[in-house]
């Protein structure tokens, strides 16, 4: 429910009481001060978020604030009450990883006797009766509950506990309004028996001003109860009586919702407290046929050329399968997930080899209150120093809630290759932060050995600023094993507030990273252990070295939205990468030079319909040999609800300072038609011409190429 | 000479720090995002560089063009695409994510383009994860003009 005329269901027994109780007040006002921790802050508290609180803190009690900041309200979910910061620290420390945004808040020894008086106060009155109607929105002043106002900043002024505007007049028992105050407080203590009892007897009631939120907070009520198919039936009655208006909106919806009711993983309100176990397997599996067929004209040029000649070629013919699969197995407190993907590659070609690829297939395991894993198999990695994908484990701790200690080793992998060597490899990292809610960092060694030797040794660091119109970031990885910066990265993207966003990247690395392995680049064996009979570790570190270039980039961008169809953005780009230097197995290559890129793009979003995605844009390459000009155009657009349509034309044209020539331009289309929700067969086709032209040879190749196959998602 | 390029090739590939096949999904989780408002993380395997975004107007289709810090795939030919699909939760409709690193789909250097389509229009917002290598989808639960998705509900 995303109401705000819910919010008046704050009214609960504890906030409504609160304010005829608020003259108690200056009695306490000497005690200590207490301390909560604040677990999250919703516009409106339908939205409240499930509270897996660990036994250890079930005795503390859970309750709502209210945040005033002028005229926009919301509100705090809080676990309270705590006499020490100390332990309200602990104890959002075990509530880390449910609530990331959890902290400890002082409020006054009022606010828990408030509470525990109004607690009292609504045992001891019939809850028709005793409940005035809510602060923030009394149930005969209902507001457009779809113009909520954004939530208040975190620097809004909070009026705890204290409502807004006097408490109304207790309703008559039985009257529209103490019925609806009745239901909604129901609701939000997740009562919803009483709320559907209410509710129901609200709508028995002649025609009055609360009779459409009823019905739309009774249908909430099955909702949350768990009754789709009642609630259904409750929406759409709505929807028969009140067709028209923002609520009606709003009502479909949530009725759209109950039509895609997920299978699993479901968004766990609070009325549904997931003790138990439950898990969820999806995946999916693909077959697509690849096939390419070329065509090369060429035609020598000059005095003695010879004659033409004409080469037809299967250069593609391959079927890729892959699999993959996803299960958990998870309560409130433990989660278990296994992993696997793998993709296999049948070459129809003679002489092109067929591949399988294992790409992950592990096991993780989760413990939530200490925010603590374990990942064991072939996995990911990509952080903290650690290679791309590697067969190991990574366990990960939460010190504190801005501390997490990282430690894994392993082999590195790569898919498809091997070596006549081992690898091995430790690091350890400690993930820090989110300091202020805006930054985090990392900090991390890492040591890899190959054949018994130093591989690679380095330390690194990364620090991230994150708000929500942008972030930047910086990532630096030194070798000190080969004593070289090996990775400089910093990072960021601001969108403005008149829409226009920016980035910027500028990058230096290593490229390979440096390693000792790399000394292999044209050696005779893949084996270091071989190679060092030959060469000492120095004179392999030296050729590693050698046969290691530097890569860098600086690029800069904005896209601006220009109309309300039609966004422009334009991108600048440098990249340069050094050359290497001759070894005794591998031959010296030449530095790329500056490649310069700027590029000009249109995106339109609904040229045609609603549905429809529309790219052109152009590009002006300029190197120290060359310069290129390319054109894209692109579009996509879903038709019915099944078919979706792609189509592509790209022409690209290039003149080289030898004067040689190159034209290239090709169509491509792709139709893929879903089946089922479950069954997806796609269809893609293309073709690709191109023209190279110099003094001694002009050459046209005709390429066609097409790709088919199914996917099944389960 | 074609070892000395099988190797080159291998190298290449084992040394160029990030993965060497172009497995980009690492994971689809439902997280509650600010507000308490539905949101899907969509973890990557490596860190990426936002470069924008971009949406159909009534939301269903999303585009997201990222920049690879390194080669995700070096040495392999840019397909197929990968594809995951979302089973959708809550008032989070089930959805496809496409992952290309097809060369000509961004003109920078390790393009990845990502394309999402949700199963009916949706209002969405996306925005790059505090840890480079998630990309965030947010289902905020009020309407908000400035979001790149906007709800069909909204438009004529």
């Amino acid at each position: 429910m995303t109401t705000t005329g819910l919010r008046g269901g704050l009214a609960v027994a504890a906030l409504a009481a609160l304010a005829f109780l608020a003259q108690d007040a200056g009695a306490q006002a000497s005690a200590p001060d207490l301390y909560v921790v604040a677990l999250a802050t919703v516009k409106n508290v339908a939205d409240r978020p499930s509270t897996p609180i660990p036994a250890s803190l079930r005795k503390n009690k859970v309750y709502w604030r209210v945040l005033r900041s002028g005229t926009e309200v919301s509100y705090q979910l809080c676990l309270g009450f705590f006499g020490t910061q100390r332990d309200a620290e602990s104890a959002r420390q075990q509530l880390a990883a449910s609530f990331r945004e959890a902290r400890v808040i002082q409020v006054s020894p009022q606010e828990r006797d408030n509470l525990e008086k109004a607690s009292r106060a609504r045992t001891a009155a019939p809850a028709a009766a005793a409940l005035p109607p809510p602060p923030a929105a009394p149930p005969t002043a209902v507001p457009a509950r779809t113009a909520t106002p954004p939530a208040p900043a975190p620097s809004a002024q909070a009026d705890p506990l204290q409502p807004a505007a006097p408490p109304a007049a207790p309703a008559l028992a039985g009257s529209p309004e103490a019925l609806m105050a009745e239901g909604r407080g129901a609701i939000v203590r997740e009562d919803y028996a009483a709320a559907i009892r209410a509710f129901t007897q609200l709508l028995a009631l002649p025609q009055n001003a609360l009779t459409r939120d009823a019905q739309e907070f009774l249908a909430l009520s099955y909702e949350r109860r768990g009754d789709t198919a009642r609630a259904r039936t409750e929406y759409e009655d709505y929807l028969k009586k009140y067709p028209e208006g923002d609520d009606s909106v709003r009502v479909r919806q949530r009725l759209a919702s109950l039509a895609a009711a997920p299978q699993a993983e479901v968004l766990r309100r609070p009325t549904e407290p997931q003790q138990g176990w439950r898990s969820f397997v999806g995946g999916g599996l693909s077959q697509f046929y690849y096939h390419g067929n070329s065509k090369i004209d060429s035609q020598p040029l000059g005095p003695n050329a010879l004659d033409r000649t004409t080469l037809s070629v299967v250069d593609q013919s391959a079927l890729i399968t892959s699999a993959d699969l996803n299960a958990r197995f998870m309560n409130d407190t433990h989660e278990n997930r296994i992993v696997f993907r793998d993709v296999n590659t049948r070459n129809f070609i003679a002489g092109q080899e067929s591949v399988n690829r294992l790409d992950q297939a592990y096991y993780d395991y989760k413990y939530k209150p200490a925010n603590a894993s374990a990942r064991v198999g072939r996995q990911p990695g990509n952080t903290a120093g650690l290679p791309g994908r590697f067969d190991g484990a990574l366990l990960g701790y939460g010190v504190t809630s801005s501390t997490r200690l990282g430690l894994a080793a392993g082999e590195p992998v790569i898919p498809g290759f091997s070596i006549d060597s081992v690898q091995r490899f430790w690091g350890a990292s400690a993930e820090l932060g989110p300091f202020n809610q805006r930054w985090s960092g990392n900090v991390y060694v890492f040591r890899q050995t190959v054949d018994g030797i130093d591989d690679r040794d380095a330390v690194g660091a990364e620090a991230r600023y994150f708000r929500p119109d942008g972030y930047f970031s910086t990532t630096v990885d030194y070798d000190t094993l080969f004593r070289h910066l090996n990775i400089a990265t910093a990072q960021g993207n601001w969108i403005a507030p008149w829409r226009t966003s920016f980035n910027i990247l500028l990058d230096y690395r290593m490229t390979p990273s440096l390693q000792t392995t790399s000394a292999i680049i044209g050696a005779p064996t893949t084996s270091i252990r071989q190679l060092l009979a030959i060469y000492t570790e120095d004179q392999l570190r030296q050729q590693a070295r050698d046969v290691t270039a530097q890569s860098a980039i600086a690029y800069g961008g904005f896209t601006h939205p220009v109309t309300s169809v039609w966004q422009l953005g334009v991108n600048a780009q440098v990249t340069r990468i050094s050359h290497t230097n001759a070894t005794p197995n591998y031959p010296a290559s030449p530095g790329s030079g500056y490649i310069k890129t700027l590029t000009s793009q249109a995106i339109g979003t609904g040229v045609f319909a609603t549905r429809d995605v529309t790219v052109a844009s152009v590009s002006g390459v300029t190197a120290d040999t060359y310069n290129g000009l390319a054109g894209q155009l692109t579009a996509r657009f879903p038709v019915g609800a099944s078919w979706t349509f792609d189509g592509a034309v790209v022409w690209y044209g290039q003149k080289n300072d030898d004067g040689s020539t190159l034209q290239r331009i090709s169509p491509v289309g792709r139709a893929s038609w879903r089946w089922r929700n479950s069954i997806t067969l796609e269809l893609e086709a293309g073709i690709e011409n191109t023209n190279t032209s110099s003094a001694f040879l002009q050459e046209v190749t005709h390429r066609y190429f097409f790709s088919a196959g199914y996917r099944w998602d389960f | 000479m074609d070892d000395l390029a099988l190797a080159a090739a291998f190298v290449v590939a084992l040394l160029g720090t990030t993965s060497a096949a172009a497995a980009v999904i690492d994971e689809i989780a439902v997280e509650r995002g600010e507000a308490a408002a539905p949101r899907v993380r969509v973890k990557l395997t490596a860190p990426v560089h936002y470069i924008r975004d971009y949406a159909s107007r009534n939301g269903e289709l999303v585009n997201v063009q990222l920049e690879a810090l390194a080669p995700l795939a070096p040495g392999e030919p840019p397909f197929p695409d990968e594809v995951k699909r979302f089973p959708g939760s809550g008032p989070i409709p089930p959805f496809t994510v496409r992952i290309s690193l097809d060369p000509l789909c961004e003109p920078v250097l390790n393009p990845v383009c990502i394309l999402i389509q949700y199963e009916r229009p949706v209002r969405s917002r996306v925005r790059l994860g505090e840890d480079r290598r998630s990309l965030l989808l947010d289902f905020p639960t009020t309407p908000d003009e400035n979001k790149h998705s906007p709800n069909t509900d909204k438009k004529k």
